[in-house]
């Protein structure tokens, strides 16, 4: 399964950054989630769930199969090109 | 007064002493603080560098490029009707009016050149925006650099003191805060003056224009699909942005002034070194001199008693002085 890279990233510094299957998270015009190779795309940020889906057999971060991270991300930017989704925000926590 | 110089020497170089006591505990807080503050920096330059790309895709955008905050822009709010998503670079925004200048100073002193170097720089950037017949609109960071200014009878719009030494996002939000407020009554440009930290060994006072935006060459031949319009993303984009790049300047000040302090305090503590091997030289020198005086008297005394002694010894015979021994 294709797979992307995403970075999470915040002003008190870089919170998450790893090869994801999905990302979903919420957008101004409501919930949206990203699969490898999405295309370009910049959009606001609403606060809410930001869910990085791991590959199958592969990690995202430390996560194991198939497994998935989730933080709670206030508002921003999420801006995708080249198969990379970046996740700029306010501030972030979570991820069990 | 032989004696009394060596008591006052003596004085001297104890005060010497205690002073260099604090320089060099000066020296090694300044030299803690710094691997913290160059942390700090490397945390957070991810969040401006991505706020930048972003403000890049949107200005290779036709629609957000005619936006205010990019040179050759629409007009800004306020200095005109507020033409929020004109398209196209059609209205060539006259010479903006009354530019906001951020100095990004420091509370303390004790910091060599440090203070100097933004002051001037922030003083050459002010006169040569009055020299356009513009009146800048001053946002000061740093008790010293507030004085500074009040000095110069130049009151500044907005002052804010007492983060320099570990700035926080929030004081960055805070600054861009009064920022905002002069963009919109229609201040079309912000400057910030601060020292950039390109390395612990190099640090630099650097004046730079945030807005207008310079538009940069495209970078590829994406097509970005903007969630809403273009226009609105850059809206929100705007103070985002220059949070980050303002945080980003107060950390990188911080870093520079402990680095500057560091090496102050480092120069101050020879120095006293220095100053005091010079005074205990002199204090031994004087010591020596009122010792040489007192053994002369000593000497001339004895001299002088022997003498008078000598001739009454003569007289007793059970009773003899050798000359060599007194």
């Amino acid at each position: 399964m294709a797979t992307t890279q995403v970075e999470l990233v915040t002003p008190e510094g870089p919170l998450f950054s790893g090869h994801a299957e999905m990302v979903t998270c919420r957008t101004e015009g409501g919930d949206i989630a990203y699969l490898a190779n999405h295309m370009a795309y910049v959009g606001l940020l609403q606060p809410g769930e930001l869910r990085v889906v791991g590959p199958e057999g592969g990690a995202a971060g430390q996560q194991g199969p198939g497994t998935e991270l989730r933080f709670n991300v206030t508002g921003g930017f999420v801006e995708v090109s080249a198969n990379r989704v970046v996740v700029v925000c306010d501030a972030a926590t979570g991820a069990l | 007064m032989p004696a009394g110089l060596e008591r006052q020497l003596r004085r001297r170089i104890r005060s010497v002493q205690s002073t260099q006591k604090i320089t060099r505990a000066m020296e090694l807080i300044a030299a803690s603080r710094i691997s913290r503050a160059q942390q700090a920096i490397t945390a957070a330059r991810p969040y401006a560098e991505r706020l930048r790309d972003v403000a890049s895709e949107l200005a290779a955008d036709p629609e957000a490029a005619g936006h205010w905050v990019f040179a050759g822009g629409a007009p800004a709010p306020g200095a005109g009707p507020a033409g929020g998503g004109s398209s196209g670079g059609t209205a060539r925004a006259g010479e903006p009016t009354g530019p906001v200048v951020v100095v990004l100073g420091a509370d303390r002193g004790l910091a060599g050149a440090f203070n100097l170097f933004v002051h001037r720089a922030a003083d050459e950037l002010i006169a040569e925006i009055a020299g356009r017949g513009l009146q800048p609109c001053l946002v000061v960071v740093g008790r010293k650099a507030i004085s500074h200014f009040r000095l110069r009878g130049r009151a500044p719009a907005a002052h804010f003191e007492g983060f320099c030494d570990r700035p926080r996002f929030d004081n960055a939000r805070q600054v861009v805060a009064a920022v905002s407020e002069e963009l919109q009554a229609g201040a079309g440009a912000v400057y910030v003056v601060s020292t950039r930290f390109l390395s612990p060994g190099s640090q630099r006072v650097e004046s730079r224009r945030l807005v207008p935006l310079e538009r940069e060459e495209r970078r590829g031949t994406t097509v970005f699909e903007f969630e809403p319009g273009p226009a609105e993303i850059m809206d929100v984009l705007l103070p985002r942005w220059l949070e980050a790049e303002v945080f980003v300047a107060l950390l990188e000040s911080a870093a520079s002034f402990h680095v500057s302090q560091q090496r102050a305090m480092a120069a101050a503590t020879d120095n006293a070194d220095e100053l005091i091997k010079t005074l205990a030289r002199h204090m031994n020198r004087a010591r020596q001199d009122s010792i040489t005086t007192e053994i002369m008297e000593i000497v001339g005394g004895a001299e002088a008693l022997r003498q008078g002694e000598g001739e009454e010894a003569l007289t007793r015979p059970d009773v003899y002085i050798f000359p060599e021994a007194s």
